[in-house]
């Protein structure tokens, strides 16, 4: 207790100013700060060295051997995650999360030494504990917590994990089942299975039970919290609210969605908690609630004991770091529907409108190359209130997609006139809109439909106090007046019938109507963007002329098919020190000055590198994923600050991966040999020799435009030996640095 | 052959047109190649051991420059060198200044060959001068043959020359260690197309009748000879790459 108290006061000392005075309408996202800790810095083989030098002496030979070949792996493992961009260090949430845990481990600072939290940026709900002590928080669980309770209850559930070894047990009982030791010598594959999903099962209620008992109860919280934390689990997979979608968001003055456009009722929600768990890891959420109901015999404790303000700040952050998480993952509706939830409490938000025109501006891209589908999720599979907004995006026409576009883009733009990321998305929907869909001025109304109705029936009125009311003249224009009095069903032509009072947007509009006509009137026909961000050239040869570039964490990996881990740990690490040996070496010799962003340098790195690195790592793998749909990465606007301090707008994504195959079919090259005798020299070769492929990829981004610059892939069958790799990357290099010829 | 010696010059600096990243910048490769191969047959033989043949690894010698044009392609240029021997026998009557005169002879000639081919590598999977290429040579091969053992002592020492044209293809591996060695293995098989009826004789007295057409028998068994010790050879080269 008194702990707790002491961590709330040092907590209110500590972060007023840097938690709590966020400026929410230009939210930055979550970053480290501080020293970067050694489990991201330290070489692979360096934490693996201080692993096995912690085993058991006492322990049999087998098991040192077990022990270490999990230590080998999951070091492996654990540095490539923490590598990955999406791990975070000293942000207000990992600070929050690890006072928390300091509260449930109370005096024992041997336990509190061992232990490392760290957040994780992804929007999955879920934490997990490593075998060498480190926990991982996802936002997306902080995002859904109700209480700083049901947290503690997680983080004790995940402490037990560690100080019971249940990965390193977990991996142990499969190897035995594996070796067929002991009693499992005639065991089936199937019982197997069953077998190791028994044995992780218990360990999971051996946590809850352990977790509730050694350090959840004794500090203090409401016990309830264990049975709150499962009813959120059930839903997790749901969005952090459930509120029923109104297409208020996005429309305005005549611009109104017509209610087609909504399903009558949305699907119920069908998660259980009593679903058939036989293979899976996890009791089902029955099984936990009844074995903690046996435990827990007494109600009370607090909701809140390190700080409640804390928490709510803490997952205000997650959620709005889940709208921007959700568009990295290019899962633009769940982006949208996230910032709807947030926007009921703050609707005029500059950073939650603008995550909704970036994942308005992705769908309509993808739906202007047909793969709308590539990223919207049939709303039949979804659940609950934002099934609706599935449905929507579902049910838009041809046009509509990118009308709702640019009207959201552009009252968007009136509320902030001189925001650059604003202005951005607005050119760019203006060139879909004309472009993509040809739609253009005229196409669209600049009275409401009641002053059009009006209109019309002002002039028939004339008409019928006309000498000619009955005449076949008059007919005619009646039935045209009743055309244009009737256009209610093309709701979307109205969409701009306020912006045709703004000056600037009717002459953007102009503007690029006539680069369209340009564009289609020319010779041959260039590409239809007006610019070309976005767009990629795969040529073979290309010749950028640059000379200043970074290299963004390459990878080397060696794949061994006959093992059993399949990759070969520390020759990958060891091969990947001399590819960087390789960069540098060809890079010199065209003339190419390279630096590096990575987590593992000679000389250290700092939070500043750690965060851009963070942010550059995101921009990389979403923009890989778009392939070669011209979207604009989300994180457009967070990177300007990274590009500028790099020098270098130009990013290189690079790796290398080379397999050794198991020898295949030796019988038949045997065979084939004696048929043909003089195939037997090459025969003998070909079994004696191992078969290797292998495979190197290399990407230059350019960071201000998006464009992929070059993007090479090379696949060969052998060895990655020296020579081949840097006669390799020497021809990327050439490409890089050379002047083009024409 | 002056146009293509001035065509062969002129190319390194026509390729540098094209996109041509070689081996870390490097393009030029000076190389020596030993090819092998089995031959059969006889080699030296006495009258008393007729008949008598074996096999053996022969071997050649060759130099060449390698030129890296383009991408996957580059030029080659060689000589080589090989010695080997043919086996002749005749036994009949020759017209020697309109006497009959009953001759036995056994030729057992040396022929130097020496050869002249430039063609071109096409590398397959990787980027030129490395990995598996296939290799396309167009050959010009001049051979001669020397020493004649005959049983008449005054018939002179005749000495042939032979001209071939050919075609050769061939598969190689090549690799580089230290970024300037390169070694390569290779499959090589030629054709070799005799060149009319061209030969030299240097006699010291005119023949007619058999005795030329034993020449014209000889010179088919040189071509021959050639032509088989030409045909398939395994290759084993060491360059420098600069």
């Amino acid at each position: 207790m008194k702990t707790a108290k002491t961590l709330r006061i040092l907590l209110l000392i500590i972060f007023p100013f840097c938690s709590f005075s966020q400026d929410w309408n230009y939210y930055q996202p979550l970053k480290a700060k501080g020293q970067v800790p050694n489990d991201f810095t330290d070489a692979y083989s360096t934490k693996f060295k201080k692993e096995k030098g912690q085993i058991s002496k006492s322990s049999s030979r087998k098991d040192r051997k077990r022990e270490e070949s999990f230590h080998q792996k999951s070091e492996y493992f654990i540095d490539e995650f923490l590598t990955n961009g999406k791990v975070f260090y000293g942000d207000t949430i990992t600070n929050y999360c690890q006072s928390v845990l300091d509260n449930l481990i109370g005096d024992d600072p041997e336990l509190k030494n061992s232990i490392r939290i760290y957040t994780v940026k992804t929007p999955v709900v879920n934490a997990a504990a490593t075998a060498n002590g480190i926990i991982f928080v996802n936002l997306g669980l902080i995002a859904q917590m109700e209480t700083e309770a049901q947290l503690a209850y997680i983080l004790a559930h995940e402490l037990v994990h560690f100080t019971n070894d249940h990965v390193l047990d977990q991996f142990i009982k499969e190897e035995k089942l594996n070796d067929g030791e002991d009693l499992y010598r005639n065991t089936s594959e199937d019982d197997k299975l069953t077998e190791l999903s028994n044995h992780s099962k218990s360990h999971e209620l051996e946590a809850d039970e352990q977790g509730f008992e050694d350090y959840f109860q004794k500090s203090g919280y409401n016990t309830n919290a264990p049975f709150e934390v499962l009813d959120i689990l059930q839903y997790a997979y749901l969005p952090v609210d459930e509120v029923p979608f109104t297409t208020n968001l996005f429309e305005h003055g005549n611009y109104q969605i017509p209610g087609v456009y909504k399903l009558e009722e949305v699907a119920s929600i069908k998660a259980v908690d009593d679903y058939d768990d036989e293979n899976s890891s996890h009791p089902n959420l029955l099984k936990r609630r009844k074995k903690l109901g046996r435990l827990i015999d007494q109600k009370g404790g607090k909701n809140y004991i390190i700080s409640e303000s804390l928490f709510k700040h803490c997952r205000k952050i997650a959620r709005f770091e889940l709208s921007r998480l959700h568009l990295v993952n290019r899962d633009y509706v769940e982006s949208i529907y996230n910032s709807f939830l947030l926007l009921r409490d703050d609707p005029e938000n500059r950073y939650l409108r603008l995550s909704v025109a970036k994942a308005l501006h992705g769908l309509t891209v993808y739906e202007s190359e047909s793969d709308l589908y590539d990223v919207l999720q049939n709303y039949e599979d979804i659940e609950g209130e934002s099934q609706n907004l599935y449905y929507l995006f579902d049910q838009l026409g041809e046009g509509e997609l990118s009308v709702l576009n640019l009207s959201y883009v552009y009252s968007l733009k009136k509320d902030f006139p001189e925001d650059e990321a604003i202005d951005k998305l607005y050119k760019r929907a203006l060139e879909l809109l004309v472009f993509e869909n040809e739609l253009v001025l005229d196409d669209f109304y600049s009275v409401s439909l009641d002053s059009m109705q009006s209109q019309a029936q002002g002039q028939k009125d004339s008409i019928q106090e006309n000498h000619r009311a009955n005449s076949k003249v008059a007919k005619i224009k009646n039935k045209e007046l009743d055309f244009q009095a009737g256009d209610a069903d093309n709701y979307w032509k109205y969409a701009f019938v306020e912006f045709f009072q703004d000056d600037q947007f009717v002459e953007d509009m102009e503007d690029m109507e006539e680069d369209f006509e340009e564009n289609e009137n020319s010779g041959n026909k260039k590409d239809k963007k007006k610019n070309n961000e976005g767009n990629d050239r795969f040529s073979d040869n290309v010749c950028l002329d640059i000379h200043q570039a970074m290299v963004i964490t390459p990878k080397y990996l060696n794949l061994d098919q006959r093992d059993e881990d399949g990759i070969k740990f520390f020759s990958s690490e060891k091969n990947l020190l001399e590819y960087k040996e390789i960069l540098n070496q060809t890079a010199k010799l065209v003339d190419l000055d390279l630096d590096y962003l990575d987590y593992k340098t000679n000389r250290g790195i700092d939070d500043i590198t750690f965060n851009q690195l963070a942010i550059l790592k995101s921009w990389v793998s979403e923009r890989m994923n778009h392939v070669n749909h011209p979207v604009l990465v989300s994180d457009f606007d967070n990177i300007a600050e990274a590009v500028e301090s790099l020098g270098s707008p130009y990013l290189i994504n690079t790796g290398h991966l080379s397999l050794r195959e198991k020898e295949a079919d030796i019988f038949l090259k045997l065979c084939g040999s004696i048929v043909v005798p003089i195939l037997i020299p090459f025969a003998i070769y070909d079994i004696c020799t191992p078969d290797y492929s292998s495979f190197s990829y290399f990407f230059l981004f350019d960071l201000n435009t998006g464009n992929a610059l070059m993007a090479e892939y090379n696949g060969y069958d052998n060895k990655d030996s020296k020579d081949y790799v840097k006669s390799i990357v020497y021809n990327y290099m050439l490409q890089v640095a050379s002047e083009s010829k024409e | 052959m002056k146009k293509i010696t001035f065509l062969i010059l002129l190319l390194p600096f026509l390729s540098q047109g094209q996109y041509t990243p070689g081996y870390m910048g490097k393009k030029m490769i000076v190389s020596y190649g030993l090819g092998l191969t089995l031959s059969y047959g006889g080699d030296y033989q006495n009258a008393e051991n007729q008949g008598e043949q074996s096999t053996k690894i022969v071997s050649k010698n060759a130099v060449n420059f390698e030129y890296v044009i383009g991408k996957k392609k580059s030029l080659i240029v060689g000589l080589d060198h090989f010695t080997t021997y043919v086996k002749e026998d005749y036994a009949g009557y020759v017209d020697v200044n309109g006497i009959e005169v009953y001759r036995e002879s056994i030729k057992n000639a040396k022929i130097n060959s020496i050869g002249f081919s430039f063609g071109l590598k096409s590398y397959k999977a990787h980027l030129a001068p490395l990995g598996g290429n296939w290799e396309y040579r167009l050959l010009y091969r001049k051979s001669t043959a020397e020493d004649l053992i005959t049983t008449i002592d005054t018939l002179p020492v005749m000495s042939t020359s032979l001209n071939q044209f050919g075609i050769g293809i061939g598969y190689n591996i090549s690799r580089i260690i230290s970024d300037c060695i390169v070694l390569e293995i290779g499959l090589m098989a030629n054709y070799n197309f005799y060149l009319g009826d061209s030969y030299e004789l240097d006699l010291g007295n005119t023949y007619s009748g058999s005795l030329e057409n034993e020449e014209e028998h000889y010179q088919f068994e040189i071509g021959k000879r050639v032509q088989w010790r030409d045909y398939f050879y395994f290759k084993f080269g060491v360059g420098y790459l600069f």
